[in-house]
């Protein structure tokens, strides 16, 4: 129910961003920057990277405000889409200037898929992926939630785990045809 | 060693693993620009995000510093001045009523070639461009380079233009006295439509300037920099002297 109501009243701050409205983009940072600041900080681990992002991120959405369709997707998804996609962009960029990530990133990324895993919350649609998730064996489907926390890349997620690289792009395909598969029964 | 077998035997789903974020750099803009022509493969980018949802909901919020807010709000009105011209540049495409002032139409028509002594400089700066590695034949598809040049024909400044990231880097090459005025970069659209602004820039430095608008920023438009007032236009088209100009092409 009070999801419901947080998913209206964006929805409508949406539509009024849609329109122009410079007043919106203060509501829905005001709604919404707790939230997609820690996406953006969750693939970018650092906090100046991640600011900086996110104030790409709500330039963004004021200039595509008008192509957000409430019929196709939940607001919420569709801003952290966008958060989370430019802070991988951002991360592609840090990579290209060759700069290295930072130390404390040496952590086991499967065990940091899988904790967040744990702590899926428990709507229906979360219920349902956790649901298709465990259908996966196990090193796959924490493949995939390192690569979807991660943000990264076949190559650099096969040498955190160690595996070659074409195990783990064999891995994941494989699984994303089977979640895909699990999700639409 | 490499599983080579398993490799060649999978068939890739681009949208997943687009969605997922597992793609290279140069993987990543190849399916950013498909994303932006082809419907199909956009909507299927929709559908796995929409799978990946629930995923978010076991990240953590987190509060970013006070001073966030007032970067995006300067920014967000700056781009409501330009959304002004961007207006009427539309307003001057479809009914051709409003005519745009002579010099800036010429600029926008009118080809010149790089000069080679601005190259040597971009070079130099766009050295993480050029660093992509690997890239395939449309890496560059999406960098523009430009050569903005005084009446005389000398370069003043020496833009590059990356599209996949929505940003300008301005290299100065040469020293102009400004007086008190603040130069303002603008981007004259190929049909002659009215100028954009990309925003005013301290002349003394290499700068990295966001662009507002996608489209203006293509092979044939013109870029300009007119002389404005401290803190830019105030009309959101240019009112001072143009002071450089030239073409923009791919690199």
């Amino acid at each position: 129910m009070q999801a419901d109501q947080g998913r209206m009243a964006l929805v409508a701050i949406m539509d009024r961003l849609a329109i122009g409205e410079e007043n919106a983009l203060g509501d829905l940072y005001e709604h919404t920057s707790a939230k997609l600041f820690g996406v953006c900080f969750r693939i970018l681990k650092d906090r100046e990277e991640a600011e900086d992002v996110l104030q790409d991120v709500y330039l963004t959405v004021w200039r595509r405000a008008d192509r957000f369709d409430a019929e196709r997707a939940s607001p919420i998804t569709w801003l952290a889409t966008i958060a989370r996609n430019r802070s991988i962009d951002r991360l592609r960029q840090i990579g290209r200037r060759g700069g290295d990530r930072p130390m404390g990133e040496a952590e086991d990324i499967a065990d940091e898929g899988a904790d967040a895993f744990a702590a899926l919350a428990d709507s229906d649609d979360a219920r349902r992926l956790t649901e298709c998730l465990g259908t996966l064996d196990e090193r796959t489907h924490k493949s995939i939630l390192a690569a979807f926390y991660g943000g990264i890349t076949y190559e650099t997620l096969a040498e955190r785990l160690s595996v070659p690289l074409g195990t783990i792009k064999s891995r994941i395909r494989r699984g994303l045809i089977k979640l895909k598969g699990c999700l639409s029964q | 060693m490499s599983d080579v077998r398993s490799d060649d035997g999978d068939e890739a789903d681009l949208a997943a693993e687009y969605a997922l974020g597992v793609l290279s750099g140069a993987e990543r803009r190849a399916a950013q620009r498909r994303l932006e022509r082809d419907a199909t493969f956009a909507a299927d980018v929709d559908a796995w995000n929409e799978r990946f949802a629930p995923l978010y909901e076991a990240i953590e919020p987190a509060t970013p510093s006070s001073g966030v807010w007032p970067r995006i709000s300067d920014e967000l009105s700056r781009m409501r001045r330009l959304a002004g011209s961007a207006a009427g540049a539309t307003e001057a495409r479809r009914p051709r009523g409003r005519r745009v002032a002579g010099i800036w139409q010429w600029i926008g028509l009118s080809g010149m070639g790089l000069a080679a002594a601005s190259l040597a400089a971009l070079i130099v700066v766009s050295g993480n461009l050029a660093n992509v590695g690997g890239v395939g034949p449309d890496g560059f598809e999406n960098v523009l380079v430009g050569t903005l040049s005084n009446d005389q024909g000398q370069p003043i400044f020496t833009v590059v233009m990356d599209r996949d990231h929505d940003v300008a880097t301005l290299i100065p090459v040469a020293q102009e006295d400004l007086g008190n005025r603040v130069p303002e970069l603008w981007v004259v659209p190929p049909n002659g439509a009215a100028p954009l602004s990309l925003g005013v820039f301290n002349p003394a430095q290499p700068i990295q300037l966001r662009f507002t608008d996608r489209p203006v920023g293509e092979p044939g438009a013109g870029l300009a920099v007119s002389l404005e007032p401290q803190g830019g236009s105030p009309t959101g088209q240019p009112t001072g002297p143009v002071v450089a100009h030239g073409p923009l092409s791919t690199l």
